[in-house]
């Protein structure tokens, strides 16, 4: 009966406070929904991984040769530790489809699912041996095509034009992510992923006898350097690269590094959320205790003890918490699908729609509970401490610091002293506020500098940095007077060689593979750039290296490095630091060729080539160069540009979209709920105002300079916060093959301050309809009651 | 009524005074009916039980409050036909009030609450002035928490008569207060009421207070039941509470 009584209280004072309770919602909404949608969508892909990779049976081991011959298969197999083996024919060729795409061919078993890497079929059926050559072609180019089972196709491999019939459609867990060669991000229209019955692709490719692609699978993982050593062993031979685990396999990086980062923002963004409601809550609810006092006191008087009392506001603290979980858990699941299907355009797995964590709810529905009730545990500490007769009488004002009381105080009048002196003090109060609004306002900057990295980005990479129109690679290494059959070619209107040389980067401690590159003196087709983009000449001693290093391997310039090379003829070379280099796309090392030569036992010339080209002439010269027999691969600008501007735009809208509408939704949690307080604070001095004559709008302006001063505060502090979250998340979010530089558009800033404007607007007009329906006679009348 | 002043002009003059309130669905006549004229300088008590619609009374008379039927005027303005805005400016440049809780804004010091008021005034007195009126001249620079509730509606008074207004109303001043000091403000108000000749309408639950008055008006359920006048006035000094 006792407890009855109670609640019927909570819930009237729930209602009476339904604007903060509301706002506070609206906050513990997005903190719930955050912390559902990217921990479902984390465990979603997560899972998705894992299943498909198990069910799939992806290789633990991989291994890549240019020809061993089938009869070491047998000692393969044989290694202790060893489960399913794959031995497989690998090439690279084309499709003709529209533009060329760059195609990877990969043997299977006729009509048999291959031991290791098996394919998951969308459409049709695994290719059988026939009279024509079946093949089953990846999802993602098939979709880029709309490709059905049953459709021809002409490819190309090894310089011979061959017809082959699609019999299915299909994704494999090797390429859940389908990346090109050449290329940081994927592109469906570029690279298809082909699996032709290996009789065919044998006779097309040449491979007698032979494989030259190698995946197995291991019965423990904890064998994999032991069985990577003893593979390298027995193909020592032919071995061109070492045998390599599955954090190395791109598609498998790519998942795992997006995981990653979905888990970090499972982590952090509602993080943020929570600690502010938190925060909010203590707020209100110190505010709701003080009116309330007398309430309590009466309730101690009356035989209440402390405990029923607190687990009274407890209860509140968890109604009001629960008002806003449920609309963030169905939020929660509608953003969370939105996250996967924007994933779904780039990882191919079998199965893949959002499924909700209920961890996810449970614990996004216990940390707002815990943040709710931590928020209202100092406040309702102060209830043990209240004596029954002393808070039945009305809260003694709080002593006001003697702030603007000389020092020239006669400048300020006495309303805008009043409102300063309200401001600071309460210093603590202040700058929590201040902060709940300038974290609004970063988490926004955060999302918006997204779009800002990435213009900034492709715009160097592609005004600054590229000037050439095709970079071409060679199958091998040739002297500068092959040049001229290029140069020679109609349409092609300038030439450059290079050459590049894959190697392992030995830097202080830590070891990475990445492209050195040397180039002409009279390089003019690339501008190199320093970190902040200024022109950076070509050392005419040693190297630039990536100023990644620099940052992630805290080496100087001055300073040796080691590279070895990892093809052979496997040499270590050896130069010293000239400088650092700002790449944005791929890190690596520039150097002069003379330079490289230098150190090189091997033959002299170049690898590659890069071509400024007429652009009438582009498609035509396109086809002619991918038949020429030198020609290895060719990464088109206009299409890596397409890559970024496109696929790596489209997966950044998404999570802008989400962040910045969570950073108005902490916008406004914050903003309105600090205007709502002040207003009921404040509500008994803007009666007294209004009785001494001054107009109700008079009064309000009031209320508003004090929530506008700290807006005003908060506002370049939100800049300042931002602009360290941005730097912050750069930091942790750099990948192996971007260099995420730290730009915010003065627009950004704006934008940010702009949207946290219309926050503070909507609930100043909200606020003062109510000011305009609030009676002075009713106000002054009411003294003890929330 | 046979009232000497009858040929002078009053201040405020209201006839057939109403004030109905819908609580709940029930209508609750707070007035019903109240026939009042108001003179210049004259110190006017009102008395009568608890609920009997003295503080309403009051209200429609300051502009806070508006009447449901009948009329008043103060001198030639309407406060029945007066919409918001003018209410505000008829409070502003005429009324100063003075009510139970006294009121003061807790961040502003004695001295300044009064500047609040003289700041916005058209012929203000000075604010050190006001607080010397009450004898609160010492404690300007206090916070109202540093003072006492006696203290606090002397502050109070200051700032309702630093405008120099033609009215003073006062809603129960001594209700939170103890003899000796709600004395203090009696005495306060008094003086304006003497020296400024300034009208002074006092609700108290007090009779004792109605001594110092020129005229005593008693309501009971929302009408006026009897009008006292005192020919000769006592000194507060001689007040028995
Ligand atoms: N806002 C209101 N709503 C309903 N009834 C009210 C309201 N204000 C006052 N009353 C009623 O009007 C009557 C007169 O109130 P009031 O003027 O405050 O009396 P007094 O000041 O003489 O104690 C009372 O019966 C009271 O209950
Ligand atoms: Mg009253």
């Amino acid at each position: 009966m006792v407890m009855r009584v109670l609640g019927r209280k909570a819930i009237r004072n729930l209602i009476s406070l339904r604007a903060q309770t509301g706002a506070t919602g609206i906050l513990v909404m997005f903190g719930v929904a955050s912390l559902v949608s990217t921990w479902s969508a984390y465990e979603t892909l997560k899972s998705a991984r894992d299943r498909f990779y198990k069910s799939h049976l992806l290789g633990d081991v991989f291994s890549e040769y240019k020809s061993v011959p089938l009869s070491l298969a047998r000692k393969i197999r044989s290694i202790p530790g060893v489960d399913q083996t794959l031995f497989r024919t690998s090439v690279q060729g084309l499709v003709r489809i529209g533009d060329p795409a760059i195609a990877r061919f990969l043997s299977v078993p006729s009509g048999r699912d291959p031991g290791v890497n098996r394919l998951h079929l969308r459409e049709g059926r695994l290719p059988v041996l026939g009279s024509e050559i079946e093949v089953a072609l990846h999802e993602g180019f098939a979709r880029a095509y709309s490709l059905h089972p049953g459709d021809p196709l002409t490819v190309q491999i090894e310089g011979n034009q061959v017809r082959v019939r699609i019999a299915g459609i299909a994704t494999s867990p090797e390429f859940v992510y389908a990346l090109g060669p050449g290329v940081p991000l994927s592109d469906d229209r570029r690279f298809a992923v082909l699996w032709m019955p290996e009789e065919h692709l044998n006779r097309l490719a040449r491979m007698t006898d032979a494989f030259n692609s190698l995946a197995l699978t291991l019965r423990h993982p904890s064998k994999a350097d032991e069985v990577k050593g003893q593979v390298d062993w027995i193909t020592r031979n032919y071995g061109v690269r070492a045998a390599y685990g599955r954090d190395r396999l791109i598609s498998a990086r790519f998942v795992d590094q997006e995981i990653d980062q979905q888990r970090a923002s499972a982590i952090i963004t509602p993080l943020v959320f929570l600690g502010i409601t938190a925060f909010l809550i203590h707020v209100i609810f110190g505010r709701l205790l003080n009116l309330q006092r007398p309430e309590i006191a009466t309730l101690k008087a009356l035989g209440y003890s402390n405990r029923s009392i607190t687990r009274h506001y407890l209860g509140m603290v968890v109604l009001m918490i629960l008002v806003g979980s449920i609309p963030g858990i169905g939020m929660g699941m509608f953003f969370g699908g939105m996250m996967t299907r924007s994933y779904s355009r780039f990882f191919r797995f079998p199965e893949f729609s959002f499924e909700l964590d209920p961890r996810s709810v449970v614990v996004g529905v216990g940390i707002a509970i815990l943040s709710g009730v931590l928020g209202a545990f100092l406040s309702l500490r102060a209830i043990s401490n209240l004596e029954p007769s002393q808070a039945m009488r009305a809260p003694i004002p709080r002593p006001m610091r003697h702030i603007f009381l000389h020092a020239r105080a006669h400048l300020l009048s006495m309303r805008s002293r009043m409102v300063l002196r309200n401001l600071f003090s309460r210093p603590l109060r202040l700058t929590l506020t201040v902060l709940g609004i300038s974290t609004a306002s970063s988490v926004i900057i955060l999302a918006l500098s997204w779009g800002d990295i990435t213009d900034f980005m492709i715009t160097t990479q592609f005004q600054r940095i590229q000037h050439e129109d095709l970079d071409v690679s060679f199958r091998r290494t040739v002297s500068n007077g092959a040049l001229q059959s290029l140069r020679n070619l109609p349409g092609v209107l300038e030439v450059e060689g290079v050459r590049r040389i894959p190697v392992r980067f030995r830097i202080a401690g830590f070891s990475k593979e990445a492209m050195l590159s040397a180039w002409p003196d009279s390089l003019r087709l690339r501008e190199i750039v320093d970190s902040d983009l200024n022109p950076e000449p070509l050392p005419l001693q040693g190297v630039l290296l990536s100023d990644a290093f620099r940052r992630k391997g805290g080496i100087r310039a001055g300073q040796e490095v080691f590279m070895d090379r990892v093809d052979p003829p496997f040499q270590r070379l050896r130069f010293r630091v000239a400088g650092f280099s700002g790449d944005v796309i791929g890190i690596g090392a520039h150097l002069r060729i003379p330079e490289l030569e230098a150190q090189l036992n091997e033959a002299r010339g170049i690898n590659g080539a890069l071509l400024k080209i007429d652009p009438r002439e582009k498609e035509a010269l396109y086809s002619r160069l991918k038949d020429y027999p030198l020609v290895a691969s060719i990464t088109r600008k206009d299409s890596l540009y397409y890559g970024f501007k496109h696929t790596l735009a489209a997966m950044i809208r998404t999570g802008t979209r989400l962040i910045t509408f969570f950073g108005l939704g902490i916008a406004f949690g914050v903003v309105y709920n600090t205007i709502r307080v002040s207003f009921s604070e404040r509500i008994r001095e803007i009666a007294s105002l209004r009785v001494l004559g001054l107009a109700e709008r008079e009064a309000f302006q009031l209320l508003i300079s004090e929530v506008g001063l700290q807006l005003l505060l908060a506002l370049p502090a939100g800049c300042f916060l931002g602009t360290g979250l941005v730097h912050w998340m750069m930091t942790s979010v750099n990948t192996e093959d971007f260099t995420f530089p730290v730009v915010i558009d003065a627009r950004s800033y704006l934008y940010s301050m702009a949207l946290v404007g219309v926050a503070f607007a909507l609930s100043v007009a909200s606020m003062r309809q109510l000011s305009k329906k609030e009676s002075i006679l009713q106000t002054l009348k009411i003294r003890d009651t929330g | 009524m046979g009232n000497p002043r009858e040929s002078r002009e009053p201040v405020f003059h209201a006839r057939g005074l109403k004030k109905i309130y819908q609580s709940g669905g029930v209508e609750v006549a707070a007035l019903r009916g109240v026939d009042l004229d108001l003179y210049e300088g004259e110190f006017v008590v009102i008395l009568g039980p608890s609920g009997s619609g003295k503080s309403t009374l009051l209200n429609i008379l300051g502009g806070l409050d508006s009447a449901t039927e009948g009329e008043v005027f103060y001198r030639d303005h309407n406060l029945v036909q007066a919409d918001p805005d003018e209410l505000t400016r008829f409070r502003r440049e005429h009324v100063g009030f003075v009510f139970q809780f006294y009121n003061l804004i807790s961040s502003l010091t004695a001295e300044e609450n009064v500047q609040l008021v003289t700041e916005i005034a058209e012929n203000p007195m000075d604010a050190a002035e006001a607080l010397r009126w009450v004898g609160m001249e010492g404690l300007a620079a206090r916070f109202p928490s540093e003072l006492s509730g006696g203290e606090q509606q002397r502050v109070a008074i200051a700032r309702a008569v630093s405008k120099r207004p033609d009215i003073l109303l006062c809603d129960e001043p001594t209700g939170a207060l103890d003899v000796e000091t709600g004395r203090k403000v009696i005495e306060a108000i008094l003086k304006v009421n003497r020296e400024l000749r300034t009208l002074s309408v006092v609700i108290t639950h007090n009779a004792a207070i109605a001594g110092v008055a020129d005229r005593v008006i008693k309501l009971a359920s929302g009408g006026i039941v009897e009008v006292v006048r005192n020919p000769k006035k006592v000194a507060v000094s001689e007040l028995s509470w």
